[in-house]
């Protein structure tokens, strides 16, 4: 059953007994919320993922409650709390909805070894992947959601879950975060793109979460082998340019931003040394989503040649 | 309150009894786990008596995940020992190891599944300067800034300020004591430090002999207050008198030289609730020699009422009025016990008063929570 | 006649056993320390220096010995300073450790 199926009230209900079970690819989230706007923000950008019946494992039981006492009806704040316990800092009710999104991340990152987990977008097309490290600020989220407007399937824009077994890359389909400049531009270049009403003053500037497209969703257990490890770097009026980039850099960049690279040992040092010999690694240097499109895919018809 | 066993306890104690559970009791048993430090532990257990493949493949990763960070944590433990033994190796001193560092470096059982985050030395009390200038030289630098809690630690309590590495992120803390010299309690700590034995293969380490090593934790444990890792720890005092229990002379010279070292109470409470909680086998004279550092009848109710509560997972799953209180007794108890009730105010009171500094909400977000971070 | 005690000479030694991996026509390699899990981006002299070092002592003297074939015929005579810049960013990062016989 889908989110989709489930009526307004339905969600609300379940949200505030902490029984709404969302699948998020290989994991289950059961979630929990006593606010009402992340209950209407949820039913319309998770409408296409699948809610799981009563008794399934839960990977994470997660929660955002209204904070008590004053802080419930004065600026009102929400906190997360991760299996009844309280993580992070309170922040205003308003960002409740960035606040679970940012919960969830975290709660990958800080538990699910099974993966060599990096901070980077991955997408995929005709079974090949683009994986793209970037620090945050390197414009990878803003790249990441104009090039699955147009064509390319979502597998994640932050947490790429790299199995180090098989080779192949996971990812969870989640909503795209966009941040400040990010929102107005990529309103322009897909206006169809349905996304939660901007939250301002979080610690990342203004914030406002994208619907995945349906197809990712449904394809979210479809992991892709990675063919390229592309570093982004959005230069205003620049021509557009994919450059051949060291590969031990590449290799330090992937190791730098990983959540758990130091706890894998030497099997994560071997598995990002064999990922960055397999795939061409390159830094591309753009100043339009245009441009951009048109270089991704002659990257990925280049490939097939 | 109920008698009947705590999942994650059941799930140590009787390994077996996890055939065929449904989804939602190993998902109630991943979460206690986690919550009680023991989720590694428990992924140990099963890996040891090959029952891991048995296990569904949802909990499974959960606990192969934090058996992993586990053994991460097993392999920087041992490179920080050893750090940590060449930038004191010109103070000459006896560095003592304890608790986690301890139960890695001498290869303990218990250290398999553990998790670990700060070392803890016991260095002997004309040593701790130079032992402190040797650590600011190898860049490690005090993690404690104001004034007033840099003359908690070194006026109060039995130990350095601890001490964070600039550029590993590591944390040590310096004692040169099991106790503050203001307890109520008096450790009779160059008896402590004699018995120490020397650590094979690395020259200047030393770890507290079997009995000791039981007795530090035991001590720990009863008299710190800090209740997140109890049960964990009452794990330990099991997983030590397992171990030890089959060395000869362990059981006889366990009670007299608790006496000599003066910790025959948390010696008392080890036994008690280690044999009552998780069932660990312990000879009847023993038990039965241990109560001499009973306390009086009265408080012993008490005491009893609080820490059988106390010791219970810390998890919503246990949460009861009475657990609460109970860890706020104790820990109202273990401050007594280690400060006299005037200095004990001026601590609470001036805690109370004092916000803690404003933390940066991004860093916050980027890092694990506190409830999260692993403290030995 | 003062006989002048002699100075104890620096001898060096890797930390622990390596891991590494490189990638044709670039100048660094990434290297895995067994010992302490750190990764490192070497320059490939100094990984040169790195495995000419294993774990029995060798003075500065030696290695430069040892690695005078790699350096070009004009740069010999900053032989010295190259070697010892690579010894103290290898120590730096606990990767080569430093001792006086």
């Amino acid at each position: 059953m889908k989110v989709s199926e489930l009526s307004p009230h339905g969600i609300a209900d379940l949200l505030a007994h902490g029984d709404l079970l969302v699948k998020l690819g290989p994991f289950v989230a059961r979630i929990k919320s006593d606010v009402s706007t992340l209950a209407a923000d949820l039913a319309s950008i998770y409408d296409d993922f699948q809610v799981q019946p009563p008794g399934t494992f839960a990977d994470f039981h997660v929660e955002v409650r209204r904070e008590r006492g004053l802080r419930r009806w004065i600026k009102p704040q929400v906190r997360f709390f991760f299996d009844g316990r309280p993580s992070f800092i309170p922040l205003p009710a308003t960002q409740a909805f960035p606040m679970l999104e940012w919960g969830l991340n975290w709660c990958v990152a800080a538990h699910c070894h099974q993966y060599l987990i990096f901070h980077a977008a991955v997408i995929e097309k005709g079974g090949l992947a683009v994986l793209m490290p970037a620090p945050p600020g390197s414009g990878k989220s803003t790249l990441c959601t104009g090039l699955v407007m147009r064509g390319w399937r979502l597998l994640s824009d932050e947490l790429a879950l790299y199995d180090m077994d098989s080779g192949l890359v996971h990812g969870m389909s989640r909503p795209i975060n966009l941040k400040n400049e990010s929102i107005a531009v990529i309103r322009k270049f897909a206006p169809q793109a349905v996304m939660t009403k901007p939250v301002a003053d979080t610690t990342k500037g203004t914030v406002a979460l994208m619907r995945p497209p349906a197809e990712s969703v449904a394809r979210v257990d479809e992991p892709a082998h990675p063919a390229w490890i592309v570093l982004p770097k959005y230069v205003a009026e620049s021509k557009p340019e994919m450059r051949p980039y060291s590969k031990a850099r590449t290799a330090m960049l992937l190791a730098e931003q990983s959540f758990n690279y130091d706890l894998q040992g030497l099997c994560g040092f071997n598995a990002i040394g064999d990922l960055v010999s397999k795939c061409e690694c390159l830094q591309f240097t753009y100043n339009s989503l245009d441009d951009a499109e048109r270089a991704f895919e002659r990257l990925n018809k280049g490939h097939k040649e | 309150m109920s008698t009947r066993k705590d999942l994650i306890v059941q799930a140590l104690t009787e390994p077996d009894t996890l055939e065929g559970l449904p989804a939602t009791v190993w998902d109630l048993l991943v979460r206690q786990g986690r919550s009680t430090n023991l989720l590694a532990r428990l992924a140990h257990l099963l890996t040891v008596c090959d029952r891991m493949k048995d296990v569904p493949r949802e909990p499974r990763h959960h606990l192969l995940s934090a058996l992993q960070l586990a053994d991460r944590q097993d392999s920087a433990l041992r490179w920080e020992v050893e750090c940590i033994r060449k930038a004191l190796l010109d103070t000459q001193a006896d560095v003592i190891l304890l608790k986690g560092a301890a139960y890695v470096m001498a290869g303990r059982a218990v250290a398999s599944g553990r998790t670990f985050s700060d070392v803890d030395i016991l260095v002997s009390k004309n040593k701790i300067h130079q032992a402190e200038s040797e650590l600011r030289v190898h860049g490690w630098q005090s993690s404690v800034q104001n004034e007033y809690d840099q003359r908690y630690y070194r006026e109060w309590m039995h130990e350095l300020p601890p001490m964070r590495h600039i550029r590993r992120g590591t944390t040590i803390d310096v004692h040169h004591t099991i106790l503050p010299e203001t307890a109520k309690i008096k450790v009779n700590t160059t008896a402590l430090l004699k018995g120490a034995v020397p650590l094979d293969g690395h020259p200047s380490l030393f770890v507290l002999k079997p009995t000791d090593m039981f007795l530090h934790s035991a001590t720990h444990l009863f008299h710190e207050g800090e209740f997140e890792k109890a049960l964990r720890d009452l794990f330990d005092l099991d997983g030590l008198l397992r171990e030890f229990g089959t060395a000869d002379g362990f059981w006889q010279d366990l009670v007299p030289r608790a006496m000599e070292l003066g910790l025959s109470r948390p010696l008392y409470y080890a036994l008690r609730f280690t044999h009552q909680i998780l069932g660990t086998q312990i000879p009847d004279h023993v038990l039965r020699d241990a109560e001499i550092g009973k306390p009086a009848a009265a408080i012993a109710g008490i005491m009893d009422a609080c820490f059988l509560r106390a010791l219970r997972p810390v998890h919503s799953s246990t949460k009861t009025c009475g657990n609460s209180l109970a860890r706020f007794a104790l820990y109202l108890r273990s401050h007594w016990v280690r400060m006299p009730f005037h200095l004990l105010a001026y601590h609470l009171g001036r805690k109370a008063f004092v916000k803690p500094p404003k933390p940066d909400q991004g860093a916050i977000l980027a890092a694990i929570p506190a409830s999260e971070r692993d403290v030995a | 006649m003062i006989l002048k005690e002699s100075q104890p000479v620096c001898h060096y030694r890797r930390t622990g056993a390596i891991r590494y991996r490189m990638w044709a026509d670039e100048e660094f390699a990434v290297v895995y320390s067994e010992m302490s899990g750190d990764t490192h981006l070497l320059d490939s002299f100094s990984l040169e220096v790195l495995n000419c070092l294993g774990m029995e002592p060798k003075t500065a003297r030696k290695l430069e010995g040892e690695l005078s074939s790699l350096i070009a015929l004009e740069d010999q005579e900053r032989l010295p300073s190259f070697v010892e810049s690579s010894l103290l960013q290898l120590q730096s990062v606990d990767l080569v450790t430093a001792t006086s016989l």
